[in-house]
């Protein structure tokens, strides 16, 4: 019965982390897809997020969930801001170059909130920090829920607007072949656009669940653009619900491995996992081959 | 002459020979100026520490000029940021001494880098006085160019929690402990040091557990403390660490006699970004304004002027070690590498962090760590009563024991 309840609590633990994990990475994850962009700025962009999340909470007491309402529109502006200056001109070019201008960007992202909110570490800290929910044998941290509960619902919305929307439908026939969406009248070139401008939307949902969560500084984004990679490739580039599972599915591995093993081997089981993917499963757990 | 006339002469003389000797002493160091040259983190995830040291520099420089400098030498300072990154740190080091050719060398910060940067130092023979770090391996290495003012080895973090433990009655002690770990060279020596003292004082270990420095959830490691249900839950780590075990500790209601995080509390940050969850942690920090050492409430007030904030520990450890440098320069009335090493072996220097002398292999010969706690929103002093080196009262409180079951 008490292992029970430790492998319910591990599961539970891992799926709510997993939430967090999804929030970061579903933004990279359609990028990648529509556009062959590996948008290494990401995580810097949701810590940006972050901050304003806790300047609205640090200075007038908004929710941090409730204060999307400010960052969304932040994280677009930034979205189209780079856009058109790093992204556009070398869209279709060696993919090396996107990587390097986008990693200059993320410096350049960091050096900004360096200056602004200087490197002390913050956090958002509403009512319900550091609280728990006791259902049954299992406790639900109250920060994670709720960063589960808005991914999921992100994520949720994310997925009927690719699958319902016209321009959805759009976003994922150039992912799928960009060619043959061109030769079907799709303008690719707008596509693209909708598709950075979605996916840097939700770094904003990205870092205000890591900011409830987490102590975070300027520089926590490097820590987080490797973990939210291997989550992409693990779940399959491009697909939404693919983010979700292999958020999931490394979050449960990570949670039940520092359970039931030292501590350490936690982060040694995303890169494994990673490997074994790349090996059986090249186009990721949920991806589709060919 | 009259009594006015013969005033005013015995002032121009006065000036005349004050200007003679201050000329003299610039000429005597052979240089218009004295560069000291450093890198520390001012970006990565080591920058908000870092930030810190380039603050001491930086003031300590300023004031120096103010009084007109070293020996009447004006000081210079060149800081490159290490991006938090040991490589970036050895090639700004090489820089430094071979390109830049500064005089003397200021500490990076934190030992992961300070171990690197101290062995480009040997190799040119160029001598490291740093405030950066106190991991042991630092100094087992038969460097003789290395001097530190962190007036502690990390197996000393635990020294005053274990030593108030033996203060309580027999009964009241805490019997047994869990000890988890940050996995990086500076909290692996934190934790030995526990197992030391604890295995010395009875306490036994339920767990005994590293962790990884880019954890993302704690849940299962709480867990593991929650079935132990020890008297004292011991954790050496720093602040983002510190920061989710801590929350989830509140979050799995896991209550103990004793939570001490090392390294968390004494940083600034932990009470405000923890709230009521910070209330009771103990930790353990270099040094307090409350010290009763020579300059402390002068540096303490001179940096609270400056920066408009309060300061801590890692303000203090670099400009000890620049205080070392200056009151070397000042007594060998040169700025050779050797005679001044061969100066500050051989004599005791009076800091900010105390008065210290430093043992063949650089390490300070004192300890001056003080136990902290946080109660309502405040960092007190609560451990030792009294300062190891001069046993004068330190400012402070009793330890609140057993910490209250606020979860």
């Amino acid at each position: 019965m008490a292992l029970l309840t430790t492998v319910l609590q591990a599961v539970v633990t891992g799926l709510l982390v997993g939430g967090i994990y999804a929030a970061m990475a579903v933004g990279l994850s359609i990028i990648f897809g529509v556009m062959k962009v590996i948008n290494v700025a990401h995580p810097a962009i949701a810590l940006f997020c972050a901050y304003i999340a806790y300047t609205a909470f640090a200075m007038f007491g908004i929710d941090p969930v409730v204060s999307l309402v400010f960052s969304v529109p932040a994280a677009l502006l930034i979205g189209a801001v780079m856009f058109r200056i790093l992204v556009r001109p070398v869209l279709g070019g060696p993919p090396l170059i996107s990587l390097l201008l986008l990693f200059g960007f993320a410096n350049f992202l960091e050096g900004v909130m360096l200056l602004v909110w200087s490197g002390d570490p913050r956090s958002l800290t509403p009512f319900y920090s550091a609280s728990s929910i006791q259902l049954g044998p299992v406790i639900l941290s109250a920060t994670r829920l709720m960063a589960f509960i808005v991914s999921c619902l992100v994520v949720a919305a994310l997925a009927v607007f690719l699958g319902k929307s016209f321009t959805g439908k759009a976003i994922r026939a150039t992912m799928q072949d960009r060619q043959a969406a061109l030769l079907m009248g799709v303008n690719t070139d707008q596509v693209s656009m909708v598709a950075f401008l979605l996916g840097v939307g939700t770094t904003a949902v990205g870092g205000t669940v890591l900011g409830l969560v987490y102590a975070f500084y300027p520089a926590l984004h490097l820590l987080w653009i490797g973990k939210i990679f291997c989550i992409v490739v693990l779940g399959g580039v491009g697909s939404v619900s693919g983010v979700l599972g292999g958020a999931a599915v490394l979050g449960v591995a990570e949670s039940l491995t520092a359970t039931f093993f030292p501590a350490v081997w936690a982060e040694l089981v995303a890169y494994v996992l990673l490997l074994l993917t790349l090996w059986i499963r090249p186009a990721g757990l949920f991806g589709r081959t060919g | 002459m009259n009594a006015r006339k013969w005033l005013f002469a015995r002032i121009a003389i006065g000036l005349i020979a004050a200007g003679l000797t201050a000329s003299v002493e610039g000429q005597s160091l052979g240089k218009k100026e004295i560069v000291f040259g450093g890198a520390v983190a001012l970006t990565g995830p080591a920058s908000f520490d870092g930030a810190y040291y380039k603050k001491g520099y930086e003031l300590w420089v300023e004031e120096v000029n103010k009084r007109g400098g070293i020996l009447g030498t004006p000081v210079k300072l060149i800081l490159y940021d290490d991006k938090s990154n040991p490589n970036e740190a050895i090639s700004r080091y090489e820089k430094l001494i071979t390109v830049d050719k500064v005089d003397f060398l200021l500490s990076p910060w934190s030992s992961g880098i300070v171990a690197p940067v101290a062995a480009v130092g040997q190799k040119y023979n160029k001598l490291l006085v740093e405030g950066g770090g106190c991991a042991e391996p630092i100094f087992e290495r038969g460097n003789k160019w290395i001097f530190s003012t962190m007036t502690a080895v990390d197996n000393q973090h635990s020294q005053n929690l274990f030593e108030w433990m033996q203060t309580l009655p027999a009964d009241k002690r805490p019997k047994t402990a869990t000890l988890t770990y940050h996995n990086s060279l500076w909290a692996q020596g934190c934790a030995k040091g526990v197992r030391t003292r604890a295995a010395a004082s009875g306490v036994r270990l339920l767990l005994d557990e590293a962790y990884s420095p880019t954890m993302s959830d704690a849940t299962p490691l709480v867990s593991k403390i929650k079935a132990a249900n020890p008297d004292a839950i011991l954790n050496c780590g720093y602040l983002s660490d510190g920061v989710l075990i801590a929350r989830t500790l509140k979050e799995m209601r896991v209550n103990a006699k004793i939570l001490w995080m090392s390294d968390g509390p004494p940083n600034r940050a932990w009470g405000s970004i923890l709230g009521d969850v910070a209330n009771y942690t103990l930790g353990t920090t270099h040094w307090e304004p409350g010290v009763p050492y020579t300059g402390a409430k002068a540096l303490a007030a001179l940096y609270k002027e400056k920066y408009h904030e309060d300061i801590y520990d890692k303000v203090a450890l670099a400009w000890a070690s620049l205080q070392v440098y200056e009151q070397a320069i000042t007594a060998v009335k040169s700025l050779d590498q050797e005679k001044i090493r061969d100066y500050i072996r051989s004599h005791s220097f009076d800091l900010v962090v105390g008065p210290t002398r430093f043992a063949e292999n650089g390490m300070p010969t004192i300890s001056t760590l003080l136990d902290v706690q946080w109660v309502n929103g405040k960092r007190i002093v609560v451990w030792p009563k009294k300062d190891r080196v001069l046993h004068q009262p330190i400012d402070g409180q009793d330890i609140v024991y057993p910490k209250p079951a606020t979860w």
